[in-house]
């Protein structure tokens, strides 16, 4: 089975600074796959570079078999790998439909009655579709989360890469979002690569977790295998806690 | 689309289309032929400052190429008035992209104050460049009796269009992802917003209309000057207009130039050294207190929501 996003040896260099170092991955159709690691592990530049935000330093990347390797976002978005954003970034002057319409319109390849047509269904998807002619202003930060998910899923991707959607919202309203996000996985089959913070949600969310920590991968496995980890607990940790 | 949105300005211009049967006030018909230029011209302006949020000070660059090309064609080749204004909108639209296309990679104040150098350098090639502009001393067309007067139906239609023109693009998906693209370029990226083809394109439409609005002008007048044509209180008044009557509204420019074509023509012969120095107050009071404009008071007046869904 071809893998629906993959990495091999991406890496990205700032100056002197390795950010991201020889990182390979790769994540099945269906797959919810969790991507930790400490704060300045390198998650987040893992991320821009799948999503095409900023090129890599060497490496290359892959959706189905089609290279990603070097282009802009908005192709990248449009060969069905989209990003959520981890500060929320609503186009603030739209209103929530029209942030979804934008979105359908340039990826799903249904003309503008269908991309507001899908548009709609999306907000209904996560909840929001009663509040579809209001600005993201007046949303709650959990509220803006789940625009920012319907957003990048009004583009119709195979692959949703999901950065730090439970972060900062309440206990309830992470319930919540996990079960969208298996949600999202079971009902539109759309594979999710997810970094997170709240280690619960990621126990209950991923089939199989990676591990990073100063830019490389340093374990990989179930939930329950990483916490485990030596590696791991040192990472997090220190060394003399493991 | 609806009888109903389309009937309303649809009687406007058809009113206006008949008001000169009622009167022969010939001083109020050509004010209100300069009006319909106003509006012609600051909707364009909209389409790169309002609706993708690109503001520029060197408009008048466009509306002065579209000018002297479409004055050329119309001297040297005896071109037809229309059809000079076309070829002159779409050099101008070009020229739009010569220089935009590498410049729309900045954003807010560092566009700006780009377009301010654009608008200046154009200017002084082109007074330089007697070969196309007549130099200081500009062009003058072949007068024809009675043009002046009949100007006003065609001045009628370029602002008729403009409008129409606007409210197509709020509504397309073009105009959408314009308005994505002003409030985060990186976001709408992220979406498939490709946002250089984007702003290429809307920048050769405002460009292209600005050009032809600069033909008009030119024939409105039957002389123009590179000073005048591409003057920087020129660029500017299209600043002025939107933000008098709303940046980024539709209805907004259009008002907006209305007024500011009417105030200016009361100032320039009422106060001729002060009127510059009142629209640069004016333009402080609304930035100050209504970033809205016009569009801004109404709204709040009625209390509706900024947007209403199309």
């Amino acid at each position: 089975m071809s893998a629906a996003l993959r990495a091999d040896g991406l890496s990205k260099r700032f100056g002197g600074l390795w950010a991201v170092d020889g990182v390979s991955l790769s994540l099945l159709p269906g797959q919810i796959l969790g991507l930790i690691g400490p704060n300045g592990a390198g998650k987040s530049t893992c991320f821009a570079l799948l999503a095409g935000s900023i090129a890599p330093t060497s490496g290359r990347t892959f959706a189905s078999d089609k290279e990603l390797t070097g282009k802009p976002a908005f192709k990248v978005a449009r060969a069905g790998v989209v990003r959520t954003h981890q500060i929320v970034r609503p186009f603030s002057s739209l209103t929530l439909l029209e942030n979804c319409t934008v979105a359908a319109v340039q990826c799903s390849g249904r003309d503008h009655r269908g991309s507001r047509e899908l548009a709609r269904e999306t907000l209904e998807f996560v909840g929001l579709a009663g509040r579809r002619h209001q600005l993201p202003a007046g949303l709650t930060l959990a509220g803006r989360k789940r625009l920012e998910m319907a957003r990048a899923l009004s583009c119709a991707p195979k692959v949703l890469l999901l950065d730090e959607v439970i972060a900062g919202v309440n206990p309830s309203e992470a319930l919540e979002m996990v079960a969208l996000i298996r949600r999202i996985r079971d009902e539109r089959g759309v594979a999710i690569l997810m970094t997170e913070h709240v280690m619960a949600a990621v126990m209950s969310c991923c089939e199989r977790v990676l591990v990073m920590d100063a830019g490389k991968l340093i374990a990989a496995g179930t939930p329950q295998e990483v916490v485990q980890d030596r590696a791991v607990i040192e990472a997090y940790l220190g060394k003399q806690s493991a | 689309m609806k009888l109903k949105t389309l009937l309303p300005p649809a009687l406007v211009v058809a009113a206006l289309a008949l008001l000169p049967l009622l009167h022969r006030d010939v001083y109020v018909h050509n004010l209100i032929t300069l009006a319909f230029l106003g509006v012609a011209s600051a909707l364009a302006w909209n389409w790169l400052g309002g609706y993708l949020g690109q503001v520029s000070f060197g408009h008048a660059a466009m509306f002065g190429v579209g000018g002297f090309v479409a004055a050329r064609l119309e001297i040297a080749l005896g071109m037809p008035m229309v059809i000079a204004w076309l070829a002159g909108g779409l050099l101008a639209g070009l020229y739009a992209l010569l220089w935009g296309h590498p410049t729309l990679r900045l954003r807010g104040p560092y566009f700006s104050i780009a377009t301010i150098g654009v608008g200046e350098a154009t200017r002084l090639f082109c007074t330089w460049w007697d070969w196309l502009t007549g130099g200081s001393s500009g062009l003058s067309l072949p007068v024809e009796p009675e043009l002046k007067y009949r100007l006003y139906w065609y001045g009628l239609a370029l602002a008729a269009v403009a409008l129409a023109a606007s409210w197509l693009l709020r509504r397309s998906s073009l105009g959408l992802s314009l308005l994505a693209i002003k409030s985060d370029v990186d976001a709408a990226s992220d979406v498939g917003v490709g946002s250089v083809r984007l702003q290429d394109l809307v920048l050769f439409l405002s460009g292209a209309m600005m050009g032809i609005c600069g033909g008009f002008y030119a024939s409105y007048f039957s002389y123009i000057e590179p000073g005048d044509m591409f003057g920087f209180d020129r660029s500017i008044s299209w600043v002025l207009m939107g933000a008098i009557g709303g940046i980024g509204t539709i209805a907004g420019p259009a008002l907006g130039a209305v007024i500011f074509v009417l105030l200016r023509q009361y100032l320039i012969a009422s106060y001729p050294q002060l009127y510059l120095g009142f629209f640069g107050a004016l333009l402080v009071l609304v930035i100050l207190f209504e970033p809205l404009g016009l569009t801004g008071l109404w709204l709040r007046a009625t209390r509706r929501p900024i947007l209403e869904e199309p």
